[in-house]
């Protein structure tokens, strides 16, 4: 579903409208169950070319972190923090540290237990930034919701 | 008498297109079950979405839009569920939706799909024709650039000469779009296009001209809302118009007018201390001061940053060794300057004339001392 843009007037998407419709980063949610009473929830970030994603840990002073908040709920509880793979790690001059992040796409993972057999909602919120080389766009806070069957 | 009938024969069919909504006939090969077709609208950022089973390759979808819609028109070939951890490829048509009966006939999917009885998508086919030139040349200077040894990719006077041209042609993509939407202006896809050359250096003064010219009911739809919106915002910080006016509070918490500096020229420039791409841009910032400001040339930042992240705002400061003004109301991306100016990302800089006009946006690099040379000589 990348190539939402209309073939024809909207391939204009690919360059003058870009600085109105920027949107290098897209967000997709799902669960796997792992057993009876488990489950994980996987939030995924497709990144365009060139745009970073930052880690959850990145340290203060830096590029603002991703951060993943989820509604407590007696259908479930959560295990653990939410799991990110190994990061690009590069010391950044510009900050004086080292700043963590993502490119192309990641999979953050939530593990959860779930209380009952039944379907049950997982919902939350996320908030994340994205820069390129040239620019930072502001952040956007997204709420989800998965359903695990 | 005669006549009235007349009247009344050419009335009925549009009276009844107007009633009767729209009907999707798509025939795609000889696909069947498990094959399913998806149609999906977008009104006032709500998704509906209709599915049905393809039968002999044959589905039909009926509805009615209240005005004509982007819509995409997806085929999923089997029934395997969706691999979340896979990126998905779909068969997807981006087309016009409008109330008419629209034929869409293929031969194994509708990505490739012919769209048949829809004035507004042969429109978008002729318009599609009609730009393409327009993108062969930028897709030629990606391709120019691909195929250059690494050593060629990395050198900045090389690069250099692929943005002049790309800014170029560009340049020519916007105004073949202007002119589309001037010389089509019954067609829905004037609006579509001008929409798309509404960029932040975009002229919204000669758009708003393009738009008035537009049927009131292209005008009022959801896009020409929008895009009427979006004109009226450029306005406010395009080209020759007065830099609004704010003030913010320094440092020290003491208040500072932009236009107190009337006199000087000003770089407005947007900024934070966690925008990495803006703290690589300061060094520029700080040979641009140290060359201009004995010529009548200031800076005044003003930083995207965080009530609680005063101190960061300050450590960058000093870090970056920034010594003209530097204000903030610390309300992060809520800064009220920053939607007077319409930022959208950051760094974003204005530069403002002796008389508090604009005369330029978003100059970096070597551009902004090529722009400070020519009006500080």
């Amino acid at each position: 579903m990348k190539k939402l843009l209309l073939s024809g007037a909207l391939l204009l998407g690919a360059c003058a409208a870009q600085a109105q419709i920027l949107k290098p980063v897209k967000w997709a949610y799902a669960a796997k169950k792992t057993s009876p009473t488990e489950a994980v929830i996987l939030l995924k970030a497709t990144i365009e070319p060139g745009w970073h994603v930052y880690s959850q840990h990145v340290k203060d002073g830096g590029p603002v972190k991703t951060t993943f908040t989820f509604t407590p709920a007696k259908a479930y509880t959560l295990v653990g923090k939410t799991q990110e793979p190994t990061p690009v790690t590069r010391f950044e001059k510009t900050f004086d540290m080292e700043v963590s992040y993502f490119a192309t796409s990641v999979i953050f993972q939530q593990k959860v237990k779930l209380a009952g057999p039944g379907p049950v909602t997982v919902a939350g919120k996320l908030e994340y930034m994205t820069c390129d080389d040239e620019k930072c766009l502001p952040p956007e806070e997204l709420p989800f919701s998965v359903l695990i069957k | 008498m005669k006549n009235l009938l007349v009247w009344a024969a050419l009335a009925a069919p549009l009276a009844a297109h107007a009633q009767q909504g729209y009907t999707i006939q798509g025939k795609i090969g000889t696909l069947s079950k498990p094959a399913m077709a998806f149609l999906s609208v977008r009104t006032n950022g709500v998704r509906h979405l209709d599915s049905t089973y393809l039968t002999n390759g044959a589905f039909t979808f009926k509805g009615k839009v209240n005005e004509i819609k982007e819509a995409h028109l997806m085929l999923k070939h089997d029934d395997k569920p969706a691999d979340p951890t896979m990126r998905q490829r779909f068969d997807v048509l981006p087309f016009f939706i409008e109330n008419r009966d629209i034929k869409i006939v293929g031969k194994d999917s509708v990505k490739t799909a012919k769209i048949i009885g829809s004035p507004t998508n042969d429109d978008n086919k002729q318009l599609d024709n009609y730009l393409r030139p327009y993108y062969a040349k930028l897709e030629a200077l990606n391709k120019e650039f691909a195929g250059q040894p690494d050593k060629m990719k990395r050198d900045t006077a090389y690069i250099r000469t692929l943005n002049v041209r790309a800014a170029q042609y560009q340049k020519d993509a916007v105004q073949a779009k202007l002119t589309y939407a001037k010389t089509h202006p019954t067609s829905y896809l004037a609006l579509v296009a001008l929409n798309s050359t509404l960029s932040d250096d975009a002229d919204a003064v000669g758009a708003e001209k393009i738009f008035r010219q537009l049927p009131p009911a292209t005008q009022n739809s959801e896009l020409g809302k929008s895009s009427l919106q979006r004109i009226q915002k450029l306005k406010l910080t395009q080209m020759g118009v007065e830099a609004p006016d704010f003030t913010l509070n320094d440092v020290n918490g003491k208040p500072v007018k932009l236009s107190d500096f009337r006199g000087k020229y000003v770089l407005l420039d947007f900024w934070a201390s966690w925008c990495g791409p803006c703290r690589r841009e300061n060094p520029n910032l700080l040979k641009a001061y140290a060359q201009y400001k004995d010529k009548g040339f200031t800076i005044l930042g003003v930083a995207l940053d965080k009530e609680a992240d005063r101190e960061k705002w300050l450590k960058a400061i000093e870090t970056d060794g920034l010594t003209w003004p530097q204000v903030s109301d610390l309300k992060y991306w809520n800064s009220d300057v920053a939607k007077l100016y319409d930022v959208k990302a950051i760094p974003m800089n204005f530069l403002i004339d002796r008389k508090g006009n604009i005369v330029a946006k978003y100059l970096r690099g070597d551009v902004l001392n090529q722009k400070l040379a020519e009006v500080l000589k």
